[in-house]
């Protein structure tokens, strides 16, 4: 083999593909790639290693391809200089390797740069990209054309990079000289921004620093990328904050650190709240302007299926606005809903996009609702995916919104009721210093943390290729949690110590002194932030404050509850026998949160069934109540049963008075939750079991609009047993270590294997799950509303039509559905149909057993119900015609399925 | 802008001002309940509190019929401050109409314990029938005070506020919880007094904007009053639709281009499931399954520009009292829950079907309960405390 080896001669080149088109839609990348080989830098020429083959991940017109912009081709020649192959080593006398370049998949990322051991890469901006057309309309906008006339996808990320920062230049922090001396941070108790709390009503968070991570969710950010952000948040002592795609199971040691977020897609399994540090609701971001996103189906693998508890490889969609998500009619009710869900010392927070219209009142109504803390999300902040319109369309600057918010929440006494973390646009230290100047109590870095992971910002976060493997799953292990969130800790170590220096050039002593100091002078000539921020000194003071209106609007703890209503209280907790209690509500004599509060007293006694009587539309009925069983007489209230976990409910008619209280359910009763089964013998109204994630749901009548929306396809094991109890209260470096010996399992098991037999293992996971079956009746006051199961995402629904209705439903039937099915019986429409949805006129075996299974079990839920009169005829009715001509009901059900999301085409 | 002086004397007013603009209101989510026929305002009051969460800056209430034996209009005024008073009742006086009579509305007391504006009631006689052809063109009396209070309105938005202009109906607003309105106007007082309908409004509590009370509800211009939660996207089509009808909006809301779009639309003589199309409008592909008269009959209305963007978009639930008729509806993806009980004394109309049965509770009376589909309209008359449902093709001037 020796003598061999010393006969094969190797020759190296390096070429470059043929443009895949030709003409003026041959745009080529906004990138050219450039190696030198020996000729050309003596001692730095490129020698064929590879490192960049292995580098580089980017091929957006061949994804499924393994080499990107770079591939190595090997071509062996014999002694007569014939091609041979590789395999006849023998034969072999001439190597000729060949480093074939294609410039038109380079974004810029520089890994292959920062990778090459001889730094023989080099990227230029392609002129022939570049270099078009006038100032007026230069090469972004005629690439834009040509990329709409050629059917491209519009989406980027990250940011649009288009012109500086406001927060670049123009501003100048004050310097304390004569009046009040500067101080020393490094040997006197000077500028400290150290043990602040975010949150300041009763539910606080420590944090040893001003500032913070942002919201990225597990999926936009590969598993590493979250890992290594969570551990600096745990190392720094601030919270982190997770996301709208909830957090991994291993991930759940460090649960106390985490606050969860609630998007508009609701995603995650929602259990095993309490041992969270709260739930920030995502109201808008500056990307998308609330628009909510869209994660393709290539995305949603198993082990994203398994957290966010729906079907695998389904587009998802995180939808628009309704009245149980984004309405201002909601904030309070949500706010009472997670209060009564997670208790009064978890923290709940709202996440807004800085518009331009009514920020201030916006601000106002969050503090009012009672959120601990708000996040505004200002321009310049960055994401994951946004159409080009929407980075273009960006919220205004993070220090003029910062200002208003304040401004706001001080003039209605509000300002020291609620934390603002302020973010989008922050650059460096002395960004988040002017913020916090302009009233904000936290700033958030987001792109900054990402620059420590890698983040070049290349713009193809969305492609899901990555190279560094911060955005891409699959190249996640190019990331060392444990390594990288040291980096991080460094970065913002280094901030925060730039931020103290400047507190005590100030003069200042601690974190109270920094907030809304305003020690700032704009001298630019932004008009806006001219007017607001360039003309003589700030009042000390607003005008006017109303404080007493502040205390009016703060739901009441449940210590205080208790402590106002102590007799009345116990009076009723006298009756508790064994497990069992029952409530008389006396229909407008106890309050909801009263109820809930008193509930939660008994379920702490013990008391595990619970009967409610006499209701009258008290809301968060249930939620946050660890018992067995609730039954209730009456009207359930809006936000009831919300998060409901392994609890039978029972909702009947109250015919006790002469004005009947029928069981019905208001909006929003039942969301997000995993309940055994909730049986409402009445009507539901909008959006009834939205977000539910596993369970039976039974109502003996009609919905409103939007029933079902977004429901999930189960709750996968993984979350009935999650041993999170063991890390309440645990020190931080226990915490630290079990999450880096998960990280090392986990990373075992990547190594061996390829990346999608790695997720299979995870497909696993998800056989065993049951997917949440909701069964409507249909009464004769109404048919089911439109939107029914929108955006559903696994779940399957039936509306038996009880009661014959010609049109038993509303329009846009499944609209948006990715997975699921509904079952309704009765005459619909193509035109009712939704969109991405088509309907089956015929059952299969399947089918019919699964509807006789939902059938006798409606029947026998709801046959022994005195609901009214006509409503009993017609179940009866419905009854009899189903026990003698059981084919006769099957026959008239259709099934509504989505159109494989495989197929559709990818907005991408 | 506006530049017509006659139409804003203490500044200038742009559409977007009136539909908000930067210190204007967001309308938000309020609570609503209405209620037609014969009843006791005691117990609609009562059951109204289970709404007070929603909404904690504001509250009203309209009572219809409460005048109905004066024989002469009923103006509630606000002014910012009493000696503006005197200045202000010149220009009703330059108006042409009479002051009878005038006196507090509220005690002394309740001055010193709110940041209230002066609240008086105002016993107006408009000019005669000459003088109303000569001043404006105009014979109706009605037609009259809703010109010139709404010019009042807009002429003195930083001073004053008629917010009740009615001939036989009182409306009775404050910027705080209905307790505060039912102590401050002592509304108790009215409980053994004839009217046969109520609206009752509780403010979702967003406004910076306190000055002259321009939020609360229900929202009066002479005859017509109406309730409204939720936010229109559609405002500035609304409010312009009305604008070329020459229609003023006289506190700018969303809220209040509703009210005014139901009276055109009622006045007009537009079938109730007409206003409703043009209001509420249905999914294109509703229209596909309507019948070929109907499709026809709605590609008319959807033909004139003016009706094409009185479109209510966004969530809504909104109930309008036009004379004798009560008439609620939502917007047609249903963004706000909207609930009905009747029977053959009551119509009960409210936000929420706790409120609605609450109401029944509170009255002894059985109802028969639906949530009305979304964007469909419900209506009522109601003459001496009878009340009966009205038909989908019911016109007003039948």
């Amino acid at each position: 083999m020796t003598d061999m080896k010393r006969d094969v001669v190797f020759k190296r080149q390096i070429k470059y593909t043929e443009p895949a088109s030709r003409g003026v839609y041959a745009q080529g990348a906004k990138y050219w790639v450039k190696v030198t080989d020996e000729i050309e830098e003596p001692g730095r020429g490129c020698v064929h290693c590879g490192t960049c083959v292995e580098a580089c991940t980017h091929n957006l017109t061949n994804p499924a391809s393994p080499d990107g912009v770079f591939s190595m081709e090997e071509v062996c020649y014999d002694a007569d200089g014939n091609r041979v192959r590789a395999e006849d080593a023998d034969k072999v006398r001439l190597i000729e390797k060949i480093l074939w370049i294609n410039p038109d998949e380079c974004c810029n990322c520089k890994r292959c740069v920062k990778m090459c051991p001889q730094r023989a890469i080099k990227v230029y901006e392609n002129p022939d990209y570049h270099d078009i057309g006038v100032t007026l309309t230069g090469h972004e906008e005629i690439n834009n054309i040509l990329n709409r006339a050629a059917g491209k996808s519009s989406i980027s990320s990250a940011h649009l990079g288009r012109g500086k920062s406001k927060l670049y230049t123009d501003w100048l922090i004050d310097a304390a000289e004569i009046l009040s001396p500067t101080r020393d941070h490094m040997n006197e108790y000077a500028g400290q921004m150290r043990s602040m709390t975010l949150g300041k009503r009763i539910a606080r968070f420590k944090c040893d620093v001003p500032i913070m991570d942002v919201h990225q969710s597990y999926g936009s950010n590969s598993h590493e990328a979250v890992l290594a952000r969570m551990m600096a948040c745990v190392k720094l002592g601030r919270p982190f904050f997770t996301g709208e795609g909830y957090i991994h199971p291993d991930m759940m040691p460090a649960a106390s650190h985490c606050i969860l977020q609630f998007g508009s897609g609701g995603f995650g399994p929602w259990v095993e709240l309490d041992k969270f540090a709260g739930i920030s609701m995502k109201y808008g971001q500056d990307a998308k302007k609330g628009k909510g996103g869209r994660l393709q189906d290539k995305k949603n693998d198993y082990e994203i299926a398994l957290l966010r508890c729906v079907e695998a490889l389904r587009h998802l969609s995180s939808p628009n606005p309704q009245h149980l998500q984004y309405s201002i009619e909601e904030l309070p009710m949500r706010v009472e809903s997670l209060r009564a869900l997670l208790g009064d010392k978890k923290l709940i927070g709202a996440d807004v996009y800085g518009t331009a219209w009514n920020f201030p009142e916006i601000c106002v109504a969050i503090a009012k609702a009672g959120f601990d803390y708000i996040t505004i999300k200002a321009g310049d902040g960055s994401t994951g995916a946004a159409h080009l319109v929407d980075l273009q369309n960006r919220g205004l600057n993070i220090i003029y919104l910062t200002h208003k918010a304040d401004l706001a929440l001080r003039s209605e006494g509000l300002r020291e009721q609620i934390s603002i973390i302020a973010e989008g646009g922050v650059m460096d230290s002395f960004g988040a210093m002017l913020t916090m100047l302009a009233g904000a109590d936290f700033v958030g870095l987001g792109m900054r943390t990402l620059h420590v992971l890698g983040c070049t910002l290349c713009q193809r976060c969305h492609t899901g290729q990555c190279a560094w493997g911060i955005t891409s799953r699959k190249y996640g292990h190019r990331i060392d949690p444990a390594t990288a969130s040291d980096g991080i800790v460094r970065m913002i170590k280094s901030f925060h110590e730039d931020m103290e220096g400047m507190a005590a050039g100030l003069g200042m002593s601690n974190h109270a002194d920094v907030i809304g100091a305003r020690r700032f002078r704009y001298h630019g000539n932004d008009p806006l932030l001219f007017e607001t921020f360039g003309r003589g000194e700030t009042p000390k003071q607003v005008a006017h404050v109303d404080v007493r209106e502040r205390t009016k609007k703060i739901f009441k703890s449940r210590e205080v509850s208790y402590a106002e209503n102590t007799e009345k209280f116990e009076k009723i907790l006298q009756n508790i026998d064994g497990e069992n209690l029952k409530i008389d509500v006396g229909f407008d004599q106890i309050e909801s949160m009263q109820l809930n509060h008193l509930m939660k007293e008994a379920a702490d006694r013990g008391v595990k069934k619970f009967y409610l009587d006499n209701v009258m539309g008290q809301r968060t009925i249930g939620t946050g109540i660890k018992c067995d069983e609730i039954t209730v007489r009456g009207l359930v209230g809006n936000h009831s049963f919300a998060f409901a976990r392994d609890v039978k409910i029972n909702v009947i008619p109250n015919h006790s008075t002469i004005t009947t209280v029928p069981a019905n359910a208001q909006v929003g009763v039942a969301n997000t939750s995993n309940p055994s089964e909730i049986n409402i013998a009445g009507d539901v109204s909008d959006l009834f079991a939205a977000y539910a994630i596993s369970g039976t749901f039974r109502v003996a009548k009609s919905g409103g609009v939007r029933n079902l929306l977004l429901m999930k396809a189960g709750l996968p094991d993984e979350w009935k047993k999650t041993d999170a109890d063991k890390y309440v209260g645990a020190d931080k470096n226990v915490i630290l270590n079990e999450l880096v010996r998960r990280y090392q399992k986990r990373k075992a098991r990547r190594v061996k294997t390829t990346w999608g037999d790695f997720l299979k293992a995870f497909e696993q996971k998800l056989h065993n799950r049951k997917p949440p079956v909701a069964v409507y009746g249909l009464g004769h006051e109404k048919g089911m509303g439109d939107y029914f199961m929108e955006y559903a995402q696994g779940g399957i629904g039936v509306v038996l039509n009880v009661v014959n209705r010609e049109n038993p439903i509303g329009y846009y039937v499944c609209s948006g559905m990715t997975a699921g099915a509904a079952y309704i019986r009765g005459n619909i429409a193509e035109e009712q149909l939704g969109v991405g949805v088509r309907k089956i006129d015929y059952l299969t075996m399947a089918d019919t057993e699964f509807l006789k299974e939902q059938i006798d079990a409606f029947l026998d839920t709801f046959s022994g119900v005195d609901i009214d009169p006509e409503y009993n005829d017609s179940l009866k009715a419905f009854k009899a015609r189903y026990e003698a001509e059981p084919n006769s009901v099957f026959g008239g059900f259709c099934k509504v399925i989505p159109i494989s999301s495989l197929t559709t085409e990818s907005n991408e | 802008m506006i530049e017509d002086k006659e139409y804003s004397a203490s500044r200038n007013l742009s559409v977007n001002d009136f539909s908000g603009g930067a210190l204007g209101l967001p309308k938000g989510a309020c609570g609503l309940l209405a209620v037609a026929g014969d009843f006791k305002l005691s117990a609609l009051l009562k059951a109204a509190r289970c709404l007070q969460y929603r909404g904690r800056t504001g509250a009203g209430v309209t009572l219809k019929s409460l005048y109905r034996d004066t024989n002469f209009f009923n103006f509630h005024i606000m002014f910012r401050s009493a000696d503006k008073i005197a200045e202000l009742e010149q220009v009703l006086i330059t108006m042409g109409l009479r002051i009878l009579e005038k006196k507090d509305m509220v005690q002394r007391k309740y001055y010193y314990e709110y940041d209230l504006p002066v609240i008086m009631h105002y016993s107006i006689i408009p000019p005669s029938p000459e003088e109303m052809m000569f001043r404006e063109k105009i014979r109706d009396e009605s037609m009259y005070i809703k010109r010139v209070v709404a010019r009042f309105n807009r002429m003195y938005i930083d001073d004053a506020r008629i917010f009740s202009s009615s001939k036989y109906n009182g409306t009775f607003l404050t910027a705080f919880e209905l307790q505060d309105t039912i102590d401050i106007y002592d509304l108790h007082q009215y409980e053994d007094r004839f009217y046969d309908a109520c609206l009752i409004h509780l403010r979702w509590p967003t406004s910076q904007g306190r000055g002259l009370w321009w939020g609360p509800q229900p929202i009066s211009l002479g005859e017509v009053a109406g309730v409204h939660n939720g936010h229109l996207s559609s405002d500035m089509a609304n409010a312009r639709a009305l604008e070329q009808l020459e229609i003023m909006l006289t506190v700018g809301t969303d809220s209040e281009a509703i009210f005014l779009s139901v009276e055109y639309l009622l006045r007009s003589g537009y079938s109730l499931e007409e206003i409703e199309w043009i209001i509420c409008r249905k999914f294109p592909q509703e229209v596909k399954l309507m019948a070929q008269e109907k499709q026809e009959q709605y590609a008319k209305l959807m033909d004139d520009p003016l009706l094409f963007r009185m479109k209510m978009s966004g969530p809504a639930t909104a109930i309008t009292l036009v004379d004798d008729v009560l008439v609620g509806f939502t917007d047609r993806d249903h963004l706000r829950s909207f609930s009905v009980g009747v029977n053959d004394k009551i119509a009960l109309l409210g936000s929420e079907q706790r409120a609605v049965i609450s109401a029944a509770y509170f009255m002894h009376e059985e109802l028969k309960m639906f949530d009305p589909e979304a964007g469909r309209i419900v209506g009522f008359t109601v003459k001496n405390k009878a009340v009966s449902k009205l038909d989908y093709g019911w016109k007003k001037n039948d």
